[in-house]
């Protein structure tokens, strides 16, 4: 491609001054101070060829591009030849009209109309569709160089970006950037102990979470509508039960009823025979006082004597003690008497006279005997007079015993006599008295008999006797009727009667209106009733026990509980966020594996070719060799390069014109090796820190590079400038010298 | 003449797990139900008639039924009479929430808690209201199967949660019913809850068969996408009725599909988001198509650069093609990849790796024009 002719309006500082420059196909030389404009020519034929650049915020954009001051026009127009055919980008950005025309049999044909047709029409003609590719090819700007900052691995960089497909692309930073990207989404325990607290991990345990949730929410689901059923069922069945329950409650309760009512009938029946009996009995009572009263009227004449009834007893028991008392005396008397006749005979016998005559006589015989004994001295004599002796001796004992027996009695009678006197003396005033005592009673008993007309003492007391037990017959009865009148009278006594079989009678009706008769007897149906109520009863209970427990259980079971399909719901947006992430980290995965892959291609096709061409250009460059040169294009090693001459020095300590060098070397090997047609080569000072020795040899390349392929040469040094009208005479019509003025204007030099 | 208002599928208690802020969501579900309630008492409606779904779930927490109590005794003080119908989520269970929660001795509140119709008359308006609580243990059992709807006087409302027997409308079948079906009964308005998405299914001049919808969505999807709705109607005693759709949500979802094609850099995307605006609107877009490279470039930041200006904003660009422009070129390593991925993408039939693939050279693009 060459760069024939570019006009422009409305860019960047050319406002005042429309751009307008015819470029030679071969080397052309522009030379401008700063901010004269060498950089808005350059991006002047970039946007011309490619438009702007879209997605980016600071180059090339609409806004960037624009010129600074206010324009009217805004426009490109480029004309180039691009193998052998010529063509015209004509871009009106006020207009919006992008156009591509061919100029073909003397005509102006469009080719490409529009942005995406221009697009197209770069990518199959140039091989580039849009700036960014162009630039990182094609352009070798102060900018790139200002990017190399001491190190060969940013050199390296740069050649990585270019092979990349856009100009500032390290492929290696970018799979990291992938990686760590996909290592965002989801990381295993193992790589990061942050694991646990990612988003996707926390989806993932939401998810088992939820799909248990999900699980005991069905069961309980389905345990809720079982329960529900059942619940519907006892609810449904119970009122029946109670229906039952309660009819058979009544008829017992009729039971009841009727057996209160019976044994109420039984108790006033039993209460009306009482009454009855009672009514009778104050009849009868009354009839028998009356009786008894009428009888008493015939004792009228003892009621004043009634007093004295007592008296007349106790008179007569005086008497008879008055006499027992005179008869216990007159015996005493009579018995003390007759022991003092006992004594007395007693005494009569013992008459002891005789003894004492005998006595004397003996003893005078034994006197006699002893003196006519000693006298005549016969013995027998003493014989005679012995015995006379023994004898006084015997009867004067005899003699003693009966006078001290005489006397002793004799004393006897002499106290009997005294206390005979003593006991007469004494009883007999008593005696007198009870005697005249008994004479008195004896008197009022018969001044009362008399009274009465009464012969005797024992009909008296018949006859009070039978007064006495009258009146208290009368007594007795009368307690008896007060008893069983009760502070009522026997009217009165009636017509309780009358109330009473009055009740009888509203109960009887009762019984007989309510039907309860049958209710009473039939033991039968009452036993069955019974049985009924405590089944039914029971039923009942459990029952409502069964409603209360599925109560309790419903009640438990839809505590929070969620239904399966808002689980399911949860689920699903869970599950298609895991989904999304998985997506993206599959994505992920498939970016790194093809970016490896297209990698590993890119270096095996490229690498040798670029290691060729760049040792040629490095050696064109430097006049000196380097033994090998590696570059992993898309590694992260960059440049490995070892040469003769700075085979003793670490690469990072290369002077920066060598980097420089060496980034030229490779870019035009680069350029060399990926372009499609030829390109121009656009140099826009990028030889600043080269040694005087490699500025002659640089030029010296770019002078050769020219011969082939358009060069564009922007510098702000006059040494360069110098150095293209030394060598004009050599290159004559293959170069071109251009000046633009700090007002933008730009103008060929004549040669 | 009789004025109602019919909502349904309200599922307060919902999780809104689609949503990055569900709490939000929640408040918002709460204020659009208390907006319900203000309307019937602004309209001074007569019946106030809930086809079912009214809580998400059987056990709702205990926040919603103390909310939904305090407004419906400000609907029943106001003399209003309430009909409820369980839906298939609040499904009815004996002595669970209707029976614990809702046994309030309000002679104007009526439960449907029956699985067979059951009716209220209403004598003052000769009106009857005739429904049936969703049967779980029978769910696919056909509206009109066994069930014989009672003989009423005057005029006739049914409400009823189920499926309109029509794959448009439903992809599931509670209790399902066709058009047909409901053409043989007798009504004058057939209030439906389940679809929640508002629709008509009869239009006479004094028959009509609605669905209102849900009137908060409760996620993106195309049914619960764009206005909500509650239904205003007024019945006459001749039986000539009169609805009217009151747009009813609090914050909208919206999910849109848009072809990027024709966008030549990405202001024309960005202008086309700005125009949509909107801080009520929970939007999901999905893009497709094939962009510009300018275009496609931008897409990843588009999410960061418009959150703001939406409730919630959600930009698919799975199904984003490869842009055109895109060098495949195979002299260099990024344009070799982009040929491998098209190639794999030529090869494979499979959608989901064609999404892998695409995702995986929008990856690798973005990261090379940052």
């Amino acid at each position: 491609m060459i760069i024939k002719q570019i006009k422009a309006a409305g860019v960047k500082v050319f406002s005042g001054t429309p751009l307008e420059v015819e470029f030679n196909p071969n080397l052309n030389v522009v030379y401008g101070l700063n901010r004269s404009g060498k950089s808005s020519l350059i991006d002047a034929i970039v946007v011309g060829l490619f438009g702007f650049l879209r997605g980016s915020k600071d180059r090339l954009t609409r806004d960037h591009i624009k010129s600074w001051e206010r324009s009217d026009d805004f426009c490109v127009d480029l004309y180039v030849d691009i193998n052998g055919d010529k063509y015209r980008y004509y871009r009106d950005f006020t207009e919006k009209s992008e156009i591509v025309k061919k100029f073909t049999k003397s005509k102006w044909v469009t080719e490409a109309d529009g942005n995406k047709e221009i697009d197209k029409f770069n990518k199959e003609i140039l091989g580039v569709e849009d700036s960014d590719f162009f630039l990182s090819t094609a352009c070798l700007r102060q900018r790139d160089i200002d990017r190399i900052s001491g190190s060969l691995k940013s050199v390296g960089n740069i050649i990585q970006g270019m092979f990349s497909g856009s100009g500032e692309v390290d492929i290696e930073r970018l799979i990291k950037e992938l990686e760590a990207g996909r290592k965002e989404i989801k990381l295993s325990g193992r790589d990061d102990k942050r694991a646990d607290r990612r988003q996707y991990t926390l989806l993932g345990e939401n998810l088992t979470e939820l799909k248990e949730k999900l699980d005991s929410a069905e069961i309980n689901s389905e345990e809720i509508d079982k329960k529900a059923g059942e619940l519907k069922k006892i609810k449904s069945e119970l009122p029946v039960i109670e229906k039952e329950y309660n009819e058979n409650k009544q008829l017992l309760e009729k039971v009841t009823s009727a057996r209160k009512i019976h044994k109420d009938l039984d108790a006033l029946k039993e209460k009306a025979k009482d009454i009855s009996k009672r009514v009778d009995r104050i009849k009868e009572l009354t009839k028998d006082i009356t009786d008894l009263k009428e009888n008493l009227k015939g004792y009228d004449q003892l009621t004043d004597f009634e007093e004295e009834f007592g008296n007349l007893d106790r008179l007569d028991e005086s008497r008879q003690n008055i006499e027992e008392d005179i008869r216990i005396f007159k015996v005493n008397v009579a018995r003390r008497e007759e022991e003092l006749n006992e004594k007395r005979n007693d005494i009569k016998k013992l008459n002891y006279s005789f003894f004492r005559l005998s006595a004397v006589s003996s003893f005078l015989s034994f006197v006699i005997f002893t003196i006519i004994a000693l006298t005549t001295d016969q013995n027998w004599m003493f014989i005679m007079s012995g015995c006379s002796l023994i004898m006084f001796f015997g009867i004067l004992s005899v003699f003693l015993n009966k006078r001290s027996r005489f006397n002793k009695t004799q004393i006897e009678i002499q106290f009997l006599q005294q206390e005979l006197a003593r006991y007469r003396e004494e009883s007999d005033p008593e005696t007198n008295k009870k005697t005249q005592e008994l004479s008195s009673i004896e008197n009022k008993i018969n001044s009362i008999l008399e009274s009465l007309k009464i012969e005797n003492l024992d009909e008296l007391k018949d006859m009070i006797k039978s007064y006495s037990r009258q009146k208290e017959q009368l007594k007795i009865k009368e307690s008896v009727l007060r008893e069983q009148l009760d502070d009522k009278d026997h009217e009165e006594w009636n017509e309780i009667r009358l109330e009473i079989q009055n009740d009888i009678g509203v109960l009887e009706r009762r019984l007989e209106i309510e039907g309860l008769d049958e209710f009473e007897y039939d033991e039968k149906k009452i036993n069955k009733w019974q049985i009924n109520q405590s089944v039914l009863d029971g039923k009942i209970e459990f029952m409502k026990k069964d409603l209360k427990e599925l109560e309790v259980e419903l009640n438990f079971l839809q505590r929070d509980f969620m239904l399966p399909e808002e689980i399911e719901e949860e689920i699903k947006v869970v599950e298609e966020q895991i989904d999304h992430f998985d997506m993206v980290y599959d994505s992920y995965s498939i970016a790194i594996d093809m970016l490896n892959e297209v990698r590993v291609e890119v270096e095996t096709e490229y690498k040798p070719e670029l290691e060729k061409r760049s040792k040629k250009n490095f050696l064109k460059l430097t006049g000196s060799d380097f033994e090998s040169l590696s570059l992993n294009i898309t590694g992260k090693e960059g440049i490995c390069l070892s040469t003769t001459i700075f085979e003793k020095i670490k690469e990072d300590t290369l002077s920066l014109g060598t980097q420089e060098q060496l980034y030229f070397a490779l870019r035009l090997s680069a350029l060399e090796i990926l372009e499609k047609s030829k390109y121009p080569l656009i140099i826009d000072d990028s030889f600043t820190n080269y040694d005087d020795i490699s500025e002659i040899k640089v030029l010296d390349i770019i002078k050769t590079v020219s011969e082939d392929r358009q060069v564009l040469f922007l510098t702000c040094h006059k040494r360069f400038f110098d150095w293209a009208k030394d060598i004009s005479k050599e290159l004559k019509k293959n170069l071109s010298l251009f000046e633009l003025s700090k007002e933008h204007i730009i103008k060929k030099v004549d040669q | 003449m009789i004025k109602f208002i019919h909502t349904s599928d309200i599922h307060l208690g919902a999780g809104f797990n689609q949503f990055s802020d569900s709490e939000k969501r929640k408040k918002e579900q709460i204020k659009t139900f208390e907006k319900i309630v203000n309307i019937t008492l602004e309209k001074k409606a007569d019946l106030f008639l809930l086809s079912g779904d009214l809580f998400n779930s059987i056990s709702p927490k205990k926040n919603y039924i103390e909310l939904v109590k305090r407004e419906l005794s400000r609907l029943l003080n106001s003399g209003i009479s309430v009909f409820i119908v369980p839906g298939n989520h609040d499904y009815y269970i004996p002595d669970g929430l209707w029976d614990s929660e809702f046994n309030l001795e309000n002679e104007n509140l009526f439960i449907f808690k029956e699985p067979e119709f059951t009716y209220k008359h209403l004598e003052d308006i000769n009106l009857s209201i005739i429904a049936k609580a969703y049967d779980k243990t029978r769910k696919n059992k056909r509206l009109l199967d066994t069930d014989l709807i009672p003989e009423t006087e005057g005029l006739k409302i049914i409400i009823f949660h189920g499926s309109y027997d029509n794959p448009d409308f439903m992809e599931f079948s509670d209790h399902p019913f066709s058009l047909d079906e409901i053409n043989k009964i007798d009504f004058n308005y057939l209030a439906l809850g389940h679809y929640h998405k508002f629709g008509i299914l009869l239009d006479g001049k004094d028959k009509k068969a609605v669905y209102p919808g849900t009137p908060e969505a409760l996620k993106f999807s195309s049914r619960e996408s764009g206005s909500r709705f509650i239904i205003y109607g007024e019945i006459e005693e001749s039986g000539k009725l009169k609805i009217e759709p009151l747009e009813i949500q609090t914050c909208m979802i919206n999910s849109l599909t848009m072809d990027i094609t024709s966008y030549d850099n990405i202001k024309i995307l960005e202008k086309k988001i700005s125009e949509m605006k909107d801080e009520n609107l929970y939007l999901n877009l999905k893009l497709t198509g094939t962009p510009s490279i300018d275009v496609f470039n931008g897409l990843e930041q588009l999410t960061e650069r418009f959150s703001n200006n939406f409730a919630e904003l959600k930009i698919d660009i799975t199904g984003v093609d490869i842009p055109a422009g895109i060098s495949s070129d195979e002299r260099y390593i990024l344009g070799r990849f982009v040929k491998k991925i098209n190639d794999k993408l030529e090869e494979t039939s499979d959608d989901h790796e064609k999404i892998r693939l695409k995702t995986a050279l929008r990856l690798v693009i973005n990261k090379t024009n940052k």
